[in-house]
Order: structure tokens, then C-alpha cells, then sequence
């Protein structure tokens, strides 16, 4: 199968009901975007937050970004409600590690409030992004000389070699993943249905990539434009190519 | 973990957090700033740039220079409308000497956030600029010695007493000034009419000081002085320890805070150890920078006095040998391979040294003639090898009449540290050896130093300035002291001190050497007396 991306997050344009956050840490650091700022969650509790959608709406996927959540031993619990009276679980994640995590649902939900829970929690969880939304499958596969975001390592060494040439010590300065988002073959009604969506999106907020199915997601963004995709084999195809930057974990 | 177990590690993730300690931030807890991401739990924007240090430098025997911080920022959107620094600067328009403080250390990812692992640095802010056109703000900060400079700190404070009547050359007693502000209650000295020096026992009113003795260190009253004339206040060290001199004047006329930037312990220790008898003695007639009395003390006294940014304290110590024990740095094991290198200037040669002191008047500058007393200390050997005199004349405007071993000191640690001329090592240590600081006194032995028979020379140098290159790397300049790293240096014993063999002698306490062999009775080398 092919990769997916969600690019469509619910939360970002809904109404916080009520949140039991740690005070500066609210529900609206995990929605705006940022990898900087977080949502926290104390310990000691199952610690939930409600959103209201606005209207009811269907839901294919959930996800997370930048947390401690597997660190803290948590799981992360996903309900939806008609009436914010009566809840539904509709997915259920405890993380096997602290990476970023989409996850589509076996079959879409529709709901118009959604409770967001942290609980089994041991020590303060932080999280940077929840995503609860759609999310598409990609048109195509990679290109063959695709290097998986996940396998990624841009850190910058420095190493500090004596006079005599004896190593004294490393420095590791952290840099972004990068990755190439480069699809051939893309049919043309993909296209029109779906390009302007996801064009305006990417540029706003970053998105979760699965490159294929079962590998880890890429929180990422373009990392320069999205550029023009272009008509190929006697224009019965498009080519996507852009680079994107971004978080694994 | 510390942050001596993080640069103690072979591989780190450094981290820089600012934060601007302005009237009114943005989060009530304070704005914070990083470089690299965010740890998680905590609000830091991660919106810093670059960081860019031009370090504090030590003057062996003078003040030290300040050390500042230019720190880049980048601008972004907050809130319903505006952006953070715009909102931020708009409630903040009174930045000037606010606290700029910077926390440089190392975080992993995965790991618990722990204020341990970060050193901080603090600086006062000198100016805000931007966000300019790509949203940069750029934020200056100099270290605390800033506060040092004249229009901050003056000594002594302004006034203003005019003579209300005409004053004969003997008057003493009460006498009207119209103004006796910033006078001092518990008596001092004045300066009339810009020439004579009068001492003074307290004030009488607002108007008036009981004067008592006339025409005081070296000067002569006129046979009267005319009604209107000037009576400014002074300030009188008298024959005050040069570290007491010192602290008095950054703790009474700065607003430096000496309780938390000055270790006292230190500082009187390095008193009563090296500079036990070192006086300075000095009227200053009329508002002096804080500033140029501290380089002057010093220079009176061949004693450094800097700003320390990574333990955040204003040390003072004596140029010379020291009694602890001193760090020792290889090629092979410390130094790195980049930026190493040694300069060695002969124009600034010293084969003699004289020190004039004891002034003859007080009341004015410190022109040759105005000396009664001078010092000259003669390195012949060295002129014999140059072939010339190379003469440096230092004018110790504070050392008092009694200061004679001061001004030979003087001479011989100058002759020793420039004998040569001024010799400079360049090089770069990992993290892991940072713990060497200006001031600090390090024994360098260098493969790009060699002697003539190719071997590594080993030389005591001091630390004169230290940078940061970047988390893991220091860049540090040192000078040589012309001190024998092999000789053992010591202070001569009190009485009482057990034998040299004697379990518990301290080993800082000098004992005579045999006068055959030159050694101690078990071949230990002898000791030089500082």
C-alpha cells in the first residue's frame, strides 16, 4: 500500500469545552502547530480534555507528535460524543516508544465532540501536537531512491581532536530530518479533488507522512516551497516533488 | 547529572536558554529563549539565532576589560495579533541594565530537563534592536563591569559648598559652605577652591563642616580665599589594604551588588596571603569614575581585577607566583589541534622597571615631578644580552610613602613577565578542561614551543582571556609570568611552624635548604620566597 497523509486536524479550528491542563501548559499548545510548545498532562490522574467540533464530522485517523508519552508509561484515549453527555472510545493508543504516531482508524467515526484522555501516567506527560481528523491515501508509491525520513540523521558532529590528534570530546547539535516527498504517476483527478486542499494546508500547518504503511510517521513541512507539479507521460500523469523538513520523534 | 558530569561526558547536546529579565514580560513567569528545540515541560521559545560572545579579558595588573553578548532572535507571531518581540518591546520601553541572563549547557532528548546541567552567565542589557525587516532582533548585554563606568559610578559623589564668607590661611573651626551635601558626617577631607586640601571633623547643619586641620597633604592655603569660592568634598583612602580599598569602593559608590558578585572570602584570603602589606594611600579631589580608581589601585599594586562570566563573581588577585596548585595542559592531551599558537612581541621588553610613589600633593595629577619617591629595579642580565636599557615607568599615584616593598615588587614581576617580552599562547580546550579560568595560573607545555634541543618547553602562563566557541570548545589566551614552573614558591613560616619534616608543616611555609646541596634534608628542591 502506498503511504497516506493527514494534513486535515479538527482540533486546530474547534472549541476547547473544558481541559484539565497543568496551568501554562494548555490544550491549545498541542493544536497550533508548534514542536515548541506543549500540552501538559499531570500526573496522579486520567486527565482528559473535550472539543467541540462544531458539527459532526468523520474521523479516519489520530495521531500525536513530540512527547513523553511512552517515557510516563501512558495511554493516550480518543471518545466521541453527539451530546457531550454520552462517550464512545474509538481508539486507544499506549505508545511502544515516543515517536511520532499516526494511526488510521480500521473504519471512519463521525462525531462532534471528541474527549482527549491521558491516563496510567506516572510523572507530568507533555504533548506537542494531537491530531484528530482524515487523512488520504497518496496517489503513488515513493521513488526508488527514496531515503525514509526515519532512517534520517542530520545532526551535526563536531569533534574536537588534540594537537596530537587524540580525540578530547564530540559535540552533537541537533538539526531537523529531512525527506523528499516525490510521487510520479499521480492521476489527474487526484488532483483536482485534493491539491488545492493540501497545498493551503501544508503551508499552514505541518503534516503527518506515512511513506508506507507500518513505518513511523514524519511530523513535517515544506522545507523551502511545495513548487508546481508537472504533467508527465503525455499528460496523462503528475509528478510531485518537494522537499520537507521535520520530527520522527 | 551536573553540568561537570555533562562536560565531562565525551559526547553532549548543547543548549543556550535566555532569559530577559524586563518589567513586564509577556509570561508572568518569565520570557525564555533557546537555541536547538525546546525540551519538553518546559516554555522556552525557540527562536535564538546566534550567539556571539567578545569575552571579558584580564589586564595582568590593571582592571579588566568588559566582556559583552550579541544574541540574534527571531521574531514570530503571538497571540490574536502582533508578534511576540512587538508586543514584547512595546511594554518594555525601559530596557537599559535589565538582567540578560544566559544559561549555557547541554540537554538530551528523552531526558528529564534539570536546571544542574546549565552554568549561567550574567549580563545587563545595552540595547534592543528590530525586529528588523526579516523579523531579527538583536539584543546587546556587557557584563557587570559596565556598571563601573562614569556615568553610572563616580567617587566621590557631587557637591556643592561654596565658601559663604572670605577664609584666612589658619581658620579652622565652623565653617559656612552653604551646601554641605554629600559631605560626610564622621569628618574627612575637602578641597578649596581647587588647590588646598583641608581636613574636616563633621558637619555643622546643612550649611556648614568643622573644618580642622588647613593646607594637608602637600598643599598650601592661599593667605585668604575669597567668599564664593569652591569647598568640594573628597574622598581619603588612607593608607587602606589595596583589596579593602578595592571592595569599599564597588560596594559604596556602584551598583554593583558586592554581596553577590564579590566572594569576600577570596578576596581576603588573596589579602592576607599576597598582598598583606600592600597599601594604597590617594585623595581624589573631585568625581572620579569608579572605573579609573579601580585601574589605578590596581596598577599601584600589580594586582588583576576582572569579571568572571561562567562563576559570575568580580575576583582580584596578584600577578606572580602562585602557592596552590597550578593546572597543567599538554599537546598531547589538552590542547586542540586548531588555533594554537604562540606569539612572542620582544618590542615590549622590559629590562628595567621604576616605580614613582609617594606623591608630594595630592591635589595634583600624577606628573613625574610631583613624586617624592622613586624605585628602579634592574634586570642586567638582560641588558647585557639586548644590549640596551628597554625602560617602563610606572607612576603609582596610590602607593603611599611606605610602599617601598610594593614598588620593588612591582619591578620584579614586571621584569619577570617581560623580560622576554610579552609571549601570548593561543589555544583551544575541550569542555571537559574548562574548568581553567581567567586568572587561573596554568603550566603549558607545547610541542610548538621547543627548546634548543627540540624538547617541549613547559611555561607558567596566566589566563587573560577566555571565549566561548561553542558548547564544547573554549578558546583561551594566556601570558606567560616568566615564573620557573619547577621551582617551588612559598611564603616564609609563622613562628611556631614544626620542623620541615615534622608531620602536618604546611607545604606553603618556606624552610631554609641546605646551603651545599640547595635541597631540603629529604632532596626536596627549595623554596622561593614570595
Amino acid at each position: 500500500m502506498a503511504g497516506i497523509i493527514a494534513f486535515n486536524n479538527y482540533l486546530r479550528s474547534a472549541a476547547v469545552v473544558s481541559e484539565a491542563t497543568i496551568s501554562g501548559f494548555p490544550f491549545a499548545n498541542c493544536v497550533d502547530g508548534r514542536t515548541s510548545t506543549t500540552a501538559g498532562f499531570a500526573s496522579g490522574a486520567t486527565r482528559t480534555a473535550i472539543i467541540n467540533l462544531g458539527t459532526s464530522k468523520s474521523i479516519s485517523a489520530v495521531g500525536f507528535a513530540r512527547s513523553n508519552l511512552f517515557a510516563r508509561g501512558a495511554t493516550l484515549t480518543f471518545a466521541g460524543s453527539a451530546d457531550n453527555v454520552s462517550y464512545t472510545d474509538f481508539a486507544t493508543i499506549t505508545p511502544a516508544a515516543d515517536v511520532v504516531t499516526l494511526q488510521s482508524l480500521g473504519a471512519p467515526v463521525s462525531y462532534q465532540y471528541v474527549r482527549v484522555s491521558v491516563s496510567g501516567h506516572s510523572g507530568d506527560v507533555y504533548i506537542s501536537d494531537i491530531y484528530v481528523g482524515d487523512y488520504l491515501v497518496l496517489p503513488s508509491n515513493v521513488d526508488q531512491s527514496f531515503s525514509p525520513p526515519e532512517y534520517c540523521d542530520n545532526d551535526e558532529v563536531i569533534s574536537n581532536l588534540t594537537y596530537t590528534n587524540e580525540l578530547a570530546g564530540l559535540i552533537v547539535q541537533r538539526k531537523l530530518k529531512t525527506a523528499q516527498i516525490k510521487l510520479d504517476s499521480v492521476e489527474p483527478s487526484w488532483m483536482e479533488i485534493h491539491w488545492l486542499d493540501f497545498a493551503a494546508s501544508v503551508k499552514r500547518y505541518p503534516i503527518y507522512w506515512v511513506w508506507k504503511t507500518g513505518k513511523r510517521a514524519f511530523y513535517c513541512w515544506p522545507e523551502k516551497n511545495i513548487g508546481s507539479p508537472k504533467y508527465a507521460q503525455s499528460g496523462k500523469y503528475f509528478a510531485i516533488s518537494f522537499k520537507v523538513e521535520g520530527i520522527t520523534e | 547529572m551536573s553540568y561537570a558530569d555533562k562536560i565531562a561526558s565525551l559526547a553532549r547536546r548543547p543548549l543556550n536558554i535566555l532569559r530577559l529579565d524586563l518589567d513586564h514580560p509577556i509570561d508572568s513567569a518569565g520570557d525564555y529563549f533557546c537555541d536547538y528545540q525546546n525540551p519538553l515541560g518546559q516554555k522556552f521559545w525557540p527562536c535564538i539565532e546566534s550567539i556571539d560572545y567578545t569575552p571579558a579579558k584580564l589586564i595582568p595588573g590593571s582592571l579588566g576589560s568588559f566582556g559583552s553578548v550579541t544574541i540574534k532572535l527571531t521574531n514570530f507571531p503571538y497571540g490574536d495579533a502582533g508578534t511576540f518581540f512587538g508586543r514584547l518591546l512595546a511594554s518594555n520601553e525601559y530596557f537599559l541594565d535589565r538582567a540578560l541572563i544566559l544559561y549555557v549547557g547541554f540537554h538530551d532528548e528523552g531526558e528529564a530537563f534539570d536546571w544542574a546541567n546549565f552554568q549561567e552567565r550574567h549580563f545587563v542589557i545595552r540595547s534592543i534592536k528590530g525586529p528588523d525587516p526579516s523579523g531579527v532582533v538583536t539584543v546587546t548585554g556587557t557584563d557587570i563591569l559596565t556598571l563601573l563606568d562614569s556615568d553610572q559610578s563616580v567617587v566621590p559623589l557631587e557637591s556643592y559648598g561654596e565658601l559663604a564668607g572670605a577664609l584666612a590661611a589658619a581658620t579652622t573651626g565652623t565653617v559656612n559652605i552653604t551646601d554641605n551635601t554629600n559631605f560626610d558626617a564622621g569628618g574627612g577631607v575637602c578641597i578649596i577652591n581647587g588647590k588646598e586640601l583641608a581636613t574636616y571633623s563633621g558637619l555643622s547643619g546643612g550649611t556648614s563642616i568643622v573644618i580642622t586641620a588647613r593646607s594637608q597633604f602637600g598643599t598650601v592655603a592661599e593667605s585668604s580665599t575669597a567668599a564664593g569660592s569652591s569647598v568640594r568634598n573628597c574622598y581619603y583612602i588612607d593608607s587602606e589594604n589595596c583589596i579593602d580599598a578595592l571592595y569599599a569602593l564597588i560596594d559604596n559608590f556602584t551598583e554593583i551588588d558586592a554581596a553577590t558578585y564579590i566572594n569576600l572570602v577570596d578576596w581576603e584570603d588573596e589579602r592576607d596571603t599576597y598582598l598583606a602589606s600592600d597599601d594604597v594611600f590617594r585623595v581624589i579631589t573631585e568625581p572620579t569614575a569608579v572605573k579609573d580608581v579601580i585601574k589605578d589601585i590596581c596598577e599601584s599594586s600589580h594586582v588583576s581585577l576582572w569579571w568572571e562570566p561562567s562563576e559570575q563573581l568580580i575576583p582580584v588577585r596578584a600577578v606572580g607566583p602562585k602557592l596552590d596548585s597550578t593546572m597543567e595542559i599538554t599537546t598531547g592531551a589538552h590542547i586542540l589541534r586548531s588555533g594554537h599558537t604562540i606569539d612572542r612581541d620582544l618590542s615590549k621588553a622590559i629590562t628595567q622597571v621604576w616605580v614613582f610613589y609617594d606623591k608630594i600633593n595630592q591635589a595634583d595629577g600624577d606628573d613625574e615631578k610631583n613624586f617624592r619617591k622613586l624605585n628602579i629595579v634592574i634586570d642586567n642580565s638582560k641588558e647585557t644580552a639586548y644590549g640596551f636599557s628597554k625602560i617602563e615607568k610606572v607612576y603609582a599615584g596610590y602607593l603611599p610613602a611606605a610602599g617601598g616593598s610594593t614598588a620593588t615588587k612591582i619591578g620584579q614581576r614586571k621584569l619577570a613577565s617581560y623580560g622576554l617580552g610579552e609571549i601570548i599562547y593561543r589555544f583551544q580546550l575541550d569542555a571537559k578542561d574548562s574548568q581553567l579560568l581567567i586568572g587561573d595560573n596554568v603550566t603549558i607545555t607545547s610541542a610548538a614551543d621547543e627548546d634548543s634541543d627540540g624538547n617541549a618547553t613547559s611555561r607558567t602562563c596566566m589566563v587573560i582571556e577566555r571565549d566561548q566557541l561553542n558548547a564544547g570548545t573554549y578558546s583561551y589566551k594566556a601570558q606567560a609570568l616568566g615564573v620557573d614552573p619547577s621551582s617551588n614558591y612559598a611564603i616564609v613560616a609563622i613562628n611556631g611552624t614544626p620542623d620541615y619534616m615534622s608531620g602536618g608543616s604546611a607545604t606553603n611555609y618556606a624552610f631554609i635548604a641546605d646551603t651545599s646541596t640547595g635541597q631540603m634534608s629529604n632532596g626536596d628542591p627549595a623554596y622561593l620566597i614570595l
